[in-house]
């Protein structure tokens, strides 16, 4: 253990590096946005890079063992710059729509992606907080970014008071659990869980809270009140951050907080079975509740949220399948890659087809697309057919893979109530392809407006969804040999 | 009555929930925002008081890490209730109801 090894802590120096670099570019050149967005994306570049160059290192602490660098945590800073870049080239003709094309955004987004990938590589329940407030500060501030829109302040002032009241929650029981086991170092923790037979009261109610906290972060049902408002009143580009970016950060948390403990060990058996039964019941309710409520969604900002909730029901079943054996962890990251390329191509083109600023896109948007932007629609089908998880893309191969991680930890009953909500989330997927293709023009509907670059990175990133959803082999293949260390 | 350490431990799950009550039943965000910063330091007393218990300086590290990232998450949050003021003349969380189904 050393306190710094420069080297293999460099993907995460170059882009604090970065920021700061954006953050200078975006106050001196205040009437052009172009060097702040350059700067940005060539940052998350040489990030994804040198993330990429370490690919496969060995697992390595640092900072006493606040972070740790591994594959792991390599293998989530490539994904999120990634998203990143995407983000970055592809919402600028949006933003200039909307009339809130700041740079704040540029190094906000970079600010946003350092906590998430922070949280995958913290190894300390305070660093991980750290992590978690680095992220969650941006957030906010990018919710609300459309400042004299009072939806969009109302859901930034929401998410910002359950956001704060949840970290609350997070920071107490994070104490809670330092008294119980006398540190704040996970792998001090899950020692102290295989060394005491006898989980502590203490301890119960301190990792309780921070489950809590972070089941709020990836709303599931009944933590999910905030989400279709913030979704909702929040610009679309930022809609899609929360939906890939932060949802991979927080699902990397739970995963973390979940495996805090050693399952097997002597003494933890009846404790494995009340988190167990938790995780079943916010599986089950989140997936029915998500099903449900999105049939009705007549506006497509909400109707991805409440998909959104029913996606973390789908996710949650993989956390319970990872308690019986942590190799099924693979299940959530294949999940997680798929969900998150294809929630920012549909929100990076929900952004191009917005018929005017300041609205969002309703369902009778999309009426008649076929006939006007023939590529658009085939676009937008591929992404809604992803979601509905629908064979050879990549939406079904995460199904696919969390299902048969069930099927191994014995969760059956969950795994044929999960594919019931397939079928009422294909309806809810498929009824904007029927109205795109059966029916009518409309003059008033949908356009497809922006930059070139833009247009070519929602094209991109279905080319990815569909290259991912046939050819999944290699791609498994890598996944699986991911090992979370304690 | 002599000082024992369980004391103090009561004390911060008091002003945990006095705290909580305030973000849930008060309507003004300001105060909301008290009571948010209420269950910080209250989680910053549990923080010292087993940082004496276990007689290490952990936790009174971590103290000080909290109260950076209250004042950052406060400087944040008063930022969004002075941009919502200024589009709603309103800081009473009832009349905020644009977002519903």
């Amino acid at each position: 253990m050393s306190l710094m090894n420069g080297d293999l802590f460099a993907p995460y120096w170059i882009l604090s590096g970065g920021i700061l670099v954006t953050l200078i570019l975006s106050m001196i050149r205040v009437e052009t946005k172009r060097p702040a967005q350059i700067s940005a994306i060539t940052t998350l570049l040489f990030t994804f890079f040198a993330a990429e160059g370490q690919w496969g290192v060995s697992t390595t602490s640092l900072f006493h063992g606040a972070i740790e660098i591994s594959s792991f945590g390599m293998m989530i800073l490539i994904l999120l710059c990634g998203l990143g870049i995407l983000f970055c080239v592809g919402s600028s003709r949006y933003l200039t729509k909307e009339g809130i094309h700041y740079s704040d955004y540029y190094h906000l987004v970079l600010i946003l992606i350092l906590g998430s990938s922070l949280m995958a590589a913290a190894k300390d329940l305070m660093a991980f907080f750290i992590a978690l407030e680095v992220l969650s500060i941006p957030a906010y501030t990018l919710v609300g970014f459309r400042r004299n829109d009072s939806r969009s302040n109302e859901a930034a002032l929401k998410y910002f008071v359950m956001g704060s009241v949840l970290g609350a929650f997070y920071l107490f029981g994070c104490a809670m659990v330092f008294g119980a086991t006398g540190s704040t170092d996970m792998s001090a923790v899950y020692r102290w869980s295989q060394q005491n037979s006898r989980p502590e009261l203490l301890f119960l109610i301190g990792h309780s809270l921070l489950l809590i906290a972070l089941f709020f972060k990836v709303a599931a049902v009944p933590f999910h009140f905030w989400k279709p408002d913030v979704y909702e009143g929040a610009p679309t580009a930022v809609t899609g951050i929360m939906a890939s970016i932060v949802t991979v950060a927080a699902f990397v948390g739970v995963v973390r907080i979940v495996h805090l403990v050693d399952y097997q060990a002597a003494g933890w058996e009846s404790y494995a079975m009340w988190i167990k039964s938790s995780l079943r019941g916010l599986a089950v309710l989140s997936l029915g509740y998500g099903a449900l409520v999105a049939l009705t969604q007549t506006n497509l900002k909400r109707l991805f949220a409440y998909s959104a909730i029913g996606h973390t029901g789908y996710l949650t079943l993989g956390v319970l399948s990872s308690l019986t054996q942590s190799q099924n962890l693979y299940a959530i990251w294949v999940y997680l890659i798929g969900y998150s390329l294809m929630s920012a191509g549909i929100f990076i083109l929900m952004g191009q087809s917005a018929p005017q600023a300041d609205a969002g896109v309703e369902l009778i948007d999309l009426t008649g697309l076929m006939k006007r932007n023939p590529l658009q629609t085939v676009v937008w089908g591929v992404f809604l057919c992803s979601m509905a998880g629908l064979p050879f893309t990549a939406g079904f191969i995460g199904k696919y893979a969390v299902f048969t991680a069930g099927i191994d930890a014995g969760e059956t009953v969950f795994v044929v109530i999960a594919a019931l909500c397939v079928v009422v989330n294909a309806y809810t997927y498929l009824r904007p392809i029927a109205l795109m293709v059966m029916r009518d023009a409309d003059p008033q509907a949908a356009q497809w407006s922006g930059s070139v670059a833009s247009k070519t990175i929602s094209v991109l990133i279905a080319l990815a969804v569909i290259a991912l959803g046939v050819l999944p082999q290699q791609f498994i293949v890598q996944l699986k040999e991911i090992s979370l260390s304690h | 009555m002599i000082f024992q350490l369980w004391m103090p431990l009561v004390l911060a799950v008091m002003i945990f929930l006095i705290g909580l009550m305030g973000v849930i039943f008060r309507r003004n965000l300001l105060i909301m925002m008290m009571g948010i910063e209420l269950m910080l330091n209250a989680s910053n007393l549990l923080f010292v008081t087993f940082s004496k218990i276990h007689q290490r300086v952990d936790g009174e590290v971590m103290s000080i890490f909290v109260m950076a990232i209250a004042a950052a998450e406060a400087a944040a949050g008063l930022g969004l209730v002075i941009a919502l003021f200024r589009t709603l003349k309103t800081v009473n969380s009832d009349s905020i109801q644009l977002l519903r189904d």
